[in-house]
């Protein structure tokens, strides 16, 4: 699996510097940022799988840059760090969007399971849409193939016409055979 | 959709009720068990979607039930639920294989969060297996179909072509 690009958000260096540090011992590639508004000017230039956000941050809180995030990068799960204060309101970012949140103090192993599951969640689905797509294309190019096959053939007979029909219907049958083929065997699949 | 279900294993008879009451609302079907051995034999008898565990009960304790539950189904997650004392047993069943845990107390919507991913990753994972055999399906039907089109054109060639 590839690297995980990470990008930390927490005005407090000590707690930035720390995670940066275990993450990257984890495997992970980390960028960081102390505010808000550096984290969504990040966030516009370079892909990141997961943010990791502190929900209170002086200027604009965890909530509204994790909203903010995702507007910057439509699908980016945001893991929320909170204190026990502000549960309530990590709830709150849940319900908002958030993947996850943690709250402090948390062992460095918990962000990384996390993270991990952020990642495994997110290579299944973009592995998913690559197979839906490599399906369709399979069927496509074969009924593309099946009929200019035929076409390359009855080409140079088309002066018979029973015989141009004759192929045509041989093109359109396979054509049919696949189509169907696939549907039934994605029903069966999902049954 | 199929509820998805839910295994509670707690002694402690307050959380049983009060985690089975809101995951019910939640849309999940759930059972509950006191301990653990009453709850491997349920597992061995029904299927299971998520079980969630109790780190510290009499007798067999939660870490130890947790191997016993990956013995009997090797791919049930698990979330683990530990008081602030045992968080480092609550890490250590990380590694044995949990797929989480949670510390008391905890607002019963992480609860749901968890087990919504975890249906969540299932469903995907499900999709996964079952778009991979439909591509290879797929692949199957139309190289049939394109040798068995090459045969009859050859054989309509013989037949009509000459």
């Amino acid at each position: 699996m590839e690297k995980g690009r990470v990008l930390v958000v927490d005005d407090e260096e000590v707690m930035r510097e720390s995670l940066r540090a275990w993450l990257e011992d984890e495997g992970f590639e980390v960028a960081t940022a102390e505010d808000a508004l550096k984290a969504l000017a990040m966030a516009k230039e370079q892909h990141f799988d997961v943010a990791v956000v502190d929900i209170r941050m002086p200027g604009m809180d965890g909530i509204v840059l994790q909203k903010k995030l995702r507007e910057a990068q439509a699908d980016l799960p945001v893991v929320i760090i909170t204190a026990h204060a502000t549960v309530e309101t990590a709830v709150q970012a849940m319900r908002e969007g958030a993947y996850d949140y943690l709250m402090k103090p948390f062992p460095p192993e918990k962000l990384t399971n996390v993270i991990r599951r952020v990642m495994e969640h997110r290579s299944l689905t973009v592995e998913n849409v690559r197979l839906r797509k490599e399906r369709r294309n399979i069927i496509v190019m074969s009924v593309l193939a099946f009929v200019g096959l035929a076409a390359l053939l009855v080409a140079p007979r088309a002066g018979s016409l029973s015989m141009a029909l004759y192929f045509l219907f041989l093109a359109c049958l396979a054509g049919v055979v696949i189509v169907l083929g696939a549907q039934l065997s994605a029903a069966r699949g999902r049954s | 959709m199929e509820k998805a279900s839910v295994l509670i294993v707690d002694d402690e008879a307050i959380m049983r009720e009060s985690l089975s009451a809101w995951l019910e609302e939640e849309g999940f079907a759930v059972h509950a068990e006191a301990e653990a051995l009453a709850a491997i034999h349920y597992v061995e008898e029904h299927p299971v979607d998520v079980a969630v565990v109790d780190i510290k009960m009499p007798g067999m304790d939660g870490v130890t039930l947790l191997k016993k539950l990956h013995e009997l189904r090797q791919d049930l997650p698990v979330v683990m639920i530990t008081a602030h004392a045992t968080v480092e047993n609550a890490i250590q069943s990380m590694k044995e294989g949990a797929y989480d845990y949670l510390m008391k107390p905890f607002p019963p919507e992480k609860l749901t969060n968890v087990i919504r991913r975890i249906v969540e990753h299932r469903r995907l994972l499900e999709e996964n297996i079952r778009l991979r055999k439909e591509r290879k399906q797929v692949l199957h039907i139309a190289i049939t179909a394109l040798v068995t089109l090459v045969v009859l054109l050859v054989a309509a060639y013989f037949l009509f072509g000459r």
